[in-house]
């Protein structure tokens, strides 16, 4: 399949070679102070034809470019690409590549990570962000949950703390005085 | 003839040392806090009507506000609620013998009950340790006990 694609673009290739020896001999002949000029019309002819051509080549072409099915036709092939198995191995050869990484390691050692985080922290874009979100109901919700969750935790441990030692307290002064605490009646 | 069942009562949790401690701590805490509040007010006040100058009656009326308004808040607190702030985060309530919150008599005696357990270093709280209700000097005078409410809540 291969080859006599081949063979056709060979063809192709060849007959614009012989198109231009044939166009050799009648530039000369263009020349000729009787032929000249009807050669020189029909050459202007073609080249008005030529060009003619050439622009509705352009206009179908961008037509093309511009079409919804030329971008679903890339969308089929980018996720026939991405979906195939091949891709994934190669992709997963790739990230598991010691240059890769090392790549990764000096792009992030560089200034350009730095000066790049340092101006998008800078941003209003991001301060807007972070005090939109420091501001939303759901993140103080949530932290106040948290927090009362912990205060409650620790009253919580306080008190069973507090009460034990009342126990301890207790019974070492009670076995001082050889006084035992009375059963419950 | 049946025999008639006897129903144990469960014992009642009387609160102990440690625990009502804690809560008094913490609710001499708070007490300050609103006294030290108070008082930052009233400097404040009187600093921007003229120059404040404490004389001796001033120390005094200062002691006795308070005096006042710490005795106050612990009235306040057990005559109405049964349980101050500091006793509410320790899960402790006083009552008197028929279980219900001291009035404000009760509770006024409870109070010079405990400066008097405070005087001689803490030592009228000793009490609680060997008495079976856990009882302490103010507690006797007020004829009242102090639970853990925790444990009321649960049987």
């Amino acid at each position: 399949m291969r080859y006599s694609g081949d063979v056709a673009l060979g063809l192709v290739v060849t007959g614009a070679r012989a198109g231009r020896l044939a166009l050799a001999p009648l530039r000369v002949a263009a020349r000729v102070p009787v032929v000249g000029a009807p050669l020189r019309y029909a050459e202007n002819a073609l080249a008005l034809d030529g060009q003619a051509a050439r622009i509705r080549l352009e206009a179908i072409v961008i037509d093309q470019l511009s079409s919804p099915q030329l971008e679903l036709t890339i969308d089929r092939i980018v996720t026939a690409v991405l979906d195939d198995e091949r891709t994934e191995r190669l992709m997963e050869r790739a990230l598991a590549s010691p240059g890769l990484e090392r790549l990764l390691v000096r792009i992030l050692d560089s200034h350009l990570v730095d000066e790049l985080t340092e101006r998008v922290l800078a941003s209003p874009e991001f301060q807007a962000i972070v005090s939109h979100v420091a501001s939303s109901p759901a993140l103080m919700e949530a932290l106040s949950f948290h927090t009362e969750t912990l205060t409650e935790e620790m009253v919580s441990d306080v008190r069973e703390r507090a009460q034990r030692v009342d126990d301890i307290a207790e019974r070492t002064v009670r076995s001082w005085l050889r006084r035992p605490r009375p059963q419950p009646t | 003839m049946s025999t008639p069942t006897i129903v144990r009562a469960p014992p009642v949790p009387y609160a102990g040392l440690a625990t009502r401690a804690v809560a008094l701590a913490a609710d001499v805490a708070i007490a300050h806090v609103i006294v030290f509040a108070g008082g930052a007010i009233l400097a404040l006040v009187a600093s921007l009507i003229g120059d404040p100058d404490f004389g001796t009656l001033g120390r005094v009326l200062a002691a006795v506000a308070w005096a006042v308004v710490v005795g106050f808040y612990f009235v306040l607190f057990w005559s109405t609620a049964g349980q101050t702030p500091g006793m509410r985060v320790m899960a402790l309530r006083v009552m008197d013998a028929a279980g219900e919150h001291p009035g404000v008599g009760r509770s006024l005696v409870r109070l010079i009950g405990l400066g008097l357990c405070i005087i001689p270093l803490f030592a009228g709280f000793l009490t609680v340790l060997v008495d079976d209700r856990r009882r302490g000097l103010h507690d006797f005078l007020a004829g009242t006990v102090v639970i853990y409410v925790e444990d009321v809540a649960t049987r």
